[in-house]
């Protein structure tokens, strides 16, 4: 098994107004390993978004709160010799020096944003600054991050070395935004999420504000830079067609919690699915098949200041029972992922939290 | 077969901008039949919108004509045009920009009634605005609530809702699903194809989404820069695409399966040039991986290269 990069446990996010409170992420569970991409799917107002401001802590201001759970993110900067020599004593304290993002101070979330956890905003136009230009805005996060260790001059290199490796021509770095196209202003916000090499890339839609020729290009290129700077991605889309060209493992997200989650190969071909991942496969045009009528999922994602008892998806459920209505589906484990729902409470193997814990005393045992 | 109920012929439209005539339109052909759709794609600022609008007169146009019915409705008068417009209405992108946040609902659909004084007796209007609630899905409960109260899907009913008002035979939908959720998108989709088959509506169905217009259309016209390079039957276009735009544009969807993972995909380089100006000679030739001397020394016209399947490429001449 892969190492953990950011382990996310039981999550929950409010938002809180003079009307009401909004439950915008409940209960949220899932982890996400070096080196690979998981894509975070679901519809406008799932949380999706949420939960990556709040990987980030970039919640609003007195209105978004963490209300429980851990995000911990591993210290994979310590370098290995390092572990070594503290021997068998460090090995027992290994839980202790990850860090919990929901409990970091201001000071520490300065130094993790941008060189160890980046983010990618949706709108290109608007994430960049319009009066500085595109290479002051990546070296600022070069000069944010700068130990002392480079000078002036190597900055600027490192600044052609990005955008030569987003392949935009280094010498258009004194020009300003409103200069480039859509696609190539995506390319620069993606060269200042770069700049540092975090280990986990946060794409909150990169690609959904741009046309489908130039969006082909972005994410071959976000492809590469993965495999050449080994950085980890959490991919938010509602697109099932990007998910499935570009990511590792699918989470699946309705109404602030993920309802499935696995891998591309159980989530697209795989033979059980949540009712809900059913319908959204149903609701995309398929290419290949001439079918006159889409089978979309009837009505709307249910009010978040509302706490519902059973299952959130219940009402537009086409196989809902009555269980559904009264008791909360466990994560259950079928065919070697979590479905979060009561149809298959025969069939499961067991929950995702059994699970979870063998692995760990497995892990333990190797030891 | 008729005479068709759009059709333009040589359409032009150029916008005055400080560096030189922008060519949003120029010189397209196209026709739709009564109850069909004809889908126009293309990527950004390739002027499918304003090819809509012009089409409309809502824009007026530089040069050509825009033929409905086989009556040109550029040499129409005021009045004569407002009773053009009963029979052509548009329903736009935005969900959220194009309703006025000041009118509920019922306002908003009784408007184009009010105007055109099609239906001027109160009672049979609020009627009339039921029922046309009723066809597009929005629950009575609605009746007085302001837009803002209402989530993007919603909306679009009521933006469908206010161009049925009046019983038209054509309706411009420009990018009517781009701004909502794909299980929403699927609902408007299916309504869209409901009332088309109830009411013989004809659609030109404006898009950036090739899977959605292939769903929805008789005929595709793919456009690239202000002119259509390939125009084809739905399935002929899918099956056989031939100009080296359209492949690239076919290419570049994202599939929902697995089967295309790994797969090398053939991506064209560079972005759209400008439209100010336009060289002579084939506007994409600067992108292609099949440009030649030819391509660039004159203007190319749409060959039908096979029945029903129109190409601009010299590949193809």
């Amino acid at each position: 098994m892969d190492e953990k990069l950011l382990e996310i446990k039981d999550l929950n996010v409010t938002y809180v107004t003079d009307d009401a409170t909004v439950y915008a992420v409940n209960g949220l569970n899932f982890d996400i390993y070096k080196g690979e991409t998981l894509g975070l799917v679901g519809e406008t107002g799932a949380g999706k978004t949420t939960t990556a401001l709040a990987i980030m802590k970039l919640l609003p201001d007195k209105i978004g709160f963490i209300n429980s759970g851990s995000i911990k993110l591993a210290d994979l900067d310590a370098p290995q010799e390092h572990k070594e020599a503290k021997g068998a004593e460090a090995e027992e304290s290994e839980e202790d020096t990850r860090l919990d993002i929901t409990k970091a101070s201001e000071a520490d979330m300065r130094l993790i944003r941008g060189n160890s956890i980046s983010m990618i905003f949706q709108d290109p136009m608007t994430s960049l600054n319009p009066v500085l230009t595109v290479g002051a805005q990546i070296s600022e996060v070069l000069e944010l991050h700068n130990n002392g260790e480079m000078s002036k001059a190597d900055i600027q290199n490192k600044v052609d070395e990005i955008l030569t490796l987003v392949g935009i021509p280094p010498a258009r770095k004194h020009e300003y935004p409103h200069q480039f196209s859509g696609g190539m202003k995506q390319r620069v916000v993606i060269a200042i999420a770069l700049a540092c090499q975090p280990r986990l890339l946060l794409a909150d839609e990169p690609t959904t504000a741009l046309d489908v020729t130039i969006q082909a290009q972005v994410l071959e290129m976000m492809k590469d830079l993965k495999v050449k700077l080994n950085t980890a991605m959490l991919l938010i889309t509602h697109d099932l067609g990007v998910v499935a060209q570009t990511c590792d493992r699918v989470a699946i997200m309705y109404a602030g919690e993920i309802i499935e989650i696995g891998t591309v190969e159980q989530i697209f071909e795989g033979e059980h699915h949540h009712p809900y991942t059913v319908g959204l496969f149903g609701s995309i045009p398929d290419l290949t098949k001439a079918t006159k009528r889409l089978n979309p999922i009837d009505g709307l994602m249910p009010d978040p200041t509302v706490i519902i008892p059973g299952c959130k998806f219940a009402d537009r459920c086409p196989k809902c029972m009555e269980i559904c209505k009264s008791e909360k589906p466990a994560n259950l484990m079928v065919d070697g992922h979590m479905i979060k729902c009561h149809l298959f409470n025969d069939i499961a193997d067991g929950t995702l939290e059994e699970a979870q814990a063998q692995e760990e005393q497995a892990a333990e045992e190797t030891k | 077969m008729g005479t068709p109920l759009v059709e333009t012929k040589d359409l032009k439209k150029y916008f005055h901008t400080p560096k030189g005539e922008l060519h949003a339109v120029d010189g397209v052909n196209i026709t739709i039949n009564k109850g069909e759709t004809l889908g126009v794609v293309g990527e950004s600022g390739c002027g499918k919108s304003t090819l809509g609008r012009v089409l409309l007169r809502l824009l007026d146009h530089t040069s050509g004509e825009v033929l409905f019915e086989g009556k040109n409705i550029f040499e129409y008068n005021k009045k004569q045009m407002l009773e053009m417009r009963k029979q052509m209405q548009i329903i736009f992108q935005d969900p959220y920009a194009s309703l006025n946040p000041r009118m509920t609902v019922s306002e908003i659909i009784a408007e184009p009634m009010k105007v055109c004084k099609t239906v001027t007796n109160k009672v049979e209007l609020s009627n009339r605005v039921s029922e046309l609630m009723d066809i597009v899905g929005l629950a009575e409960r609605f009746v007085n609530t302001y837009p803002h109260e209402l989530d993007g899907g919603r909306r679009q009913r009521i933006g469908i809702a206010r161009a049925l008002a009046l019983n038209p035979k054509f309706i411009v939908c420009d990018e009517p699903v781009s701004a909502l959720d794909v299980s929403i998108q699927a609902q408007i989709l299916n309504l869209m194809m409901d009332l088309q088959d109830e009411m013989g509506l004809s659609y030109m169905f404006i898009t950036h989404d090739l899977s959605v217009v292939k769903h929805i259309s008789n005929e595709i016209a793919v456009m690239y820069l202000g002119q259509c390079v390939e125009r084809a039957p739905s399935d002929e276009l899918f099956k056989n695409p031939m100009h080296p735009y359209t492949k690239a544009l076919l290419d570049a969807i994202p599939v929902p399966n697995l089967s295309g993972r790994g797969k090398e995909r053939k991506l064209i380089k560079g972005e759209v040039t400008s439209p100010i100006n336009p060289k002579p000679g084939c506007r994409f030739a600067a992108r292609c991986p099949f440009a030649s001397e030819k391509c660039t020394n004159h203007d190319l016209k749409l060959n039908e290269v096979q029945p029903g399947h129109f190409v601009a490429c010299t590949l193809f001449e």
